[in-house]
């Protein structure tokens, strides 16, 4: 197979949730010379961007995407040594946590799976964390962006406190908030650099602003 | 019009004498507005505010013995009865963390998950739910029978993600998880039904939706969860009683597909997904009628004017021919005073229905 037709089924594959055939491609791929930073632009984050395309449009539902994203990381699974040594096949490093107080995760790693699947490198803090922990794991880790995320009225006001620290500490990537209250208006008045309405415009607002950027 | 009347008859689109009242409570509204009450801790907030609904249920969950796996000021881990380990904050009501759950594959609920779901009737506590019962009919109020439904007795069984991941890759698998609910929903109900209790409605609850839109795509639902929905509504009907069906979220895809599985009422209707009453009853609301979607954040803020101006705009249009139950578009949150609450009582109450 060529490495033109790998990238195709690489696409498809991960469009179709199909997690064996991800990860034999990889394998098949990296058999052959192709270089994993190929794999991954060329065939692994083209499919999720199709996946984000048919989400947005709602041709896609939260299962196919969920597989696709599970495919997709089967895939670089088998590609990980490799592209940790070459970090700048990646967007960019990205923070991501639920505020302090709220236990909700399912928002949170559904958007962690999609930023995935656009490029970036995603530390994921969890859930309940406090604005000293995003603080500190931007700097520890030099990530170019922080996303949170609430699912409560009563938390979602937490992640002004985030922002004014990361400001405080100097921070000068992008703060991306989303989550079921949260708006744009609200975003503003936090001083967010963004507003994602669901975890596929997230990640494409993320990679655009940081492509602008 | 005594509430079971008044409820009934606002489920059915028939007049009634005014509109009907029913809300649900965080722990710590409950709490704080029973405090400043000055009623007894333990006071029902429904008698407190004479809301017009009650709901009896039955334990749907596989009833294994509950655990606390560890515990400090702030927080505590247990595992709970459906084998879901789960932390919670100590001092307030929120969704816990779910950190865990048992049948993660089909191979684990097929051997040894499913078949802990056999109705028995110890599933029912019967001489409190009776005295319940008969005491809420001594009231006059309207009452529902409430359980999950069986997606959100699925996500307890396998954990969301696995659920949701198993409609993309292993359908039959949700389908026996539901099937096996279903039935044993069915089977509850016909027992309550057979030791005397006779509901007025029937009250199911699943989150099918986020704040965009629906979980699962309107053809998934319809081969998977309407078949499920469909037998609900069929028995409950046939038992004279109304359906009223729960979900969260932004649910606008699945409405034909709800209506026609059966369901005769909508709850809670959310307004920060995007939910509007007025438009459903330009829409829909010749087949269904609508509980909710006053805006909980405002309760939040004790903004009395924003709350008078959304119930009246609100309950103008939703309770115009009837069809419309007062209740917050999801559960009153903590924070707001027992005066705010009195007054969005007072509006609705005093809301002359045209």
């Amino acid at each position: 197979m060529s490495a033109e037709e790998i990238f195709e089924k690489l696409k498809k594959s991960v469009i179709g949730g199909k997690r064996k055939d991800v990860a034999a491609l990889c394998t098949e791929g990296k058999g052959a010379g192709i270089a994993g930073k190929d794999l991954l632009t060329k065939g692994l984050l083209p499919g999720m961007e199709e996946v984000g395309r048919r989400f947005r449009c709602e041709e896609f539902y939260i299962p196919e995407v969920l597989v696709a994203a599970r495919a997709m990381h089967a895939g670089l699974e088998i590609l990980r040594d490799e592209l940790e040594k070459q970090p700048a096949a990646q967007v960019g490093k990205v923070v991501i946590g639920t505020v302090e107080g709220d236990l909700h995760d399912i928002g949170k790693n559904l958007v962690a799976m999609m930023f995935t699947g656009a490029g970036f490198e995603v530390v994921d803090l969890g859930i309940d964390v406090p604005a000293n922990r995003f603080v500190e794991a931007a700097k520890e880790r030099g990530a170019q962006a922080v996303a949170m995320s609430a699912l409560l009225t009563t938390t979602m006001v937490n992640m002004e406190k985030v922002v004014a620290e990361l400001r405080k500490a100097q921070f000068k990537g992008k703060i991306i908030i989303g989550g079921a209250p949260v708006t744009k208006e609200f975003a503003d008045k936090i001083g967010a650099d963004l507003y994602a309405a669901d975890a596929s415009e997230g990640a494409e607002s993320l990679r655009a602003a940081m492509a602008a950027a | 019009m005594d509430s079971r009347e008044r409820v009934r008859r606002a489920i059915r689109r028939q007049e009634t004498d005014r509109i009907p009242c029913f809300d649900h409570f965080w722990r710590e509204a409950r709490e704080g507005l029973v405090l400043e009450a000055g009623a007894h801790p333990d006071a029902d907030i429904n008698d407190l505010f004479d809301l017009d609904c009650r709901c009896l249920g039955f334990d749907q969950s596989p009833r294994l013995d509950v655990k606390t796996l560890r515990e400090d000021d702030r927080e505590i881990v247990m595992q709970d009865s459906w084998g879901i380990t789960i932390r919670h904050f100590r001092h307030k009501q929120t969704t816990g963390e779910h950190i865990d759950f048992l049948a993660k594959t089909p191979e684990i609920w097929r051997t040894s998950y499913r078949p802990r779901f056999a109705f028995k009737p110890e599933r029912i506590n019967l001489d409190r739910a009776r005295a319940l019962y008969d005491y809420w009919r001594r009231q006059g109020r309207y009452v529902f029978f409430q359980g999950l439904e069986p997606f959100e007795a699925a996500w307890h069984c396998c954990g969301p993600e696995e659920h949701l991941a198993a409609y993309a890759e292993d359908p039959e698998w949700i389908a026996d998880i539901y099937r096996v609910h279903t039935d044993l929903w069915l089977q509850a109900f016909a027992y309550f039904r057979e030791k005397g209790f006779r509901f007025d409605g029937v009250w199911c609850w699943g989150d099918i939706a986020y704040k965009n839109a629906t979980m699962v795509s309107p053809k998934a639902y319809r081969e998977l969860l309407l078949p499920c929905h469909k037998q609900i509504c069929d028995a409950a009907h046939a038992a004279d009683c109304d359906t009223l069906f729960h979900s969260d979220g932004h649910l606008q895809a699945l409405l034909p597909h709800l209506i026609e599985a059966g369901w005769d009422c909508l709850q809670p209707i959310e307004v920060k997904a995007g939910m509007d009453v007025r438009e459903l009853k330009a829409q829909i609301g010749g087949r269904m009628s609508f509980m909710g979607n006053i805006d909980a954040r405002l309760y939040a803020a004790n903004d009395l004017e924003g709350l008078e101006r959304e119930l009246r705009a609100k309950m103008s249009v939703a309770a115009k021919g009837s069809g419309y139950i007062y209740h917050s578009d999801h559960s009153v949150p903590p924070g707001v005073k027992l005066a705010t609450y009195r007054r969005v009582l007072e509006i609705v109450r005093n809301f002359k229905v045209s």
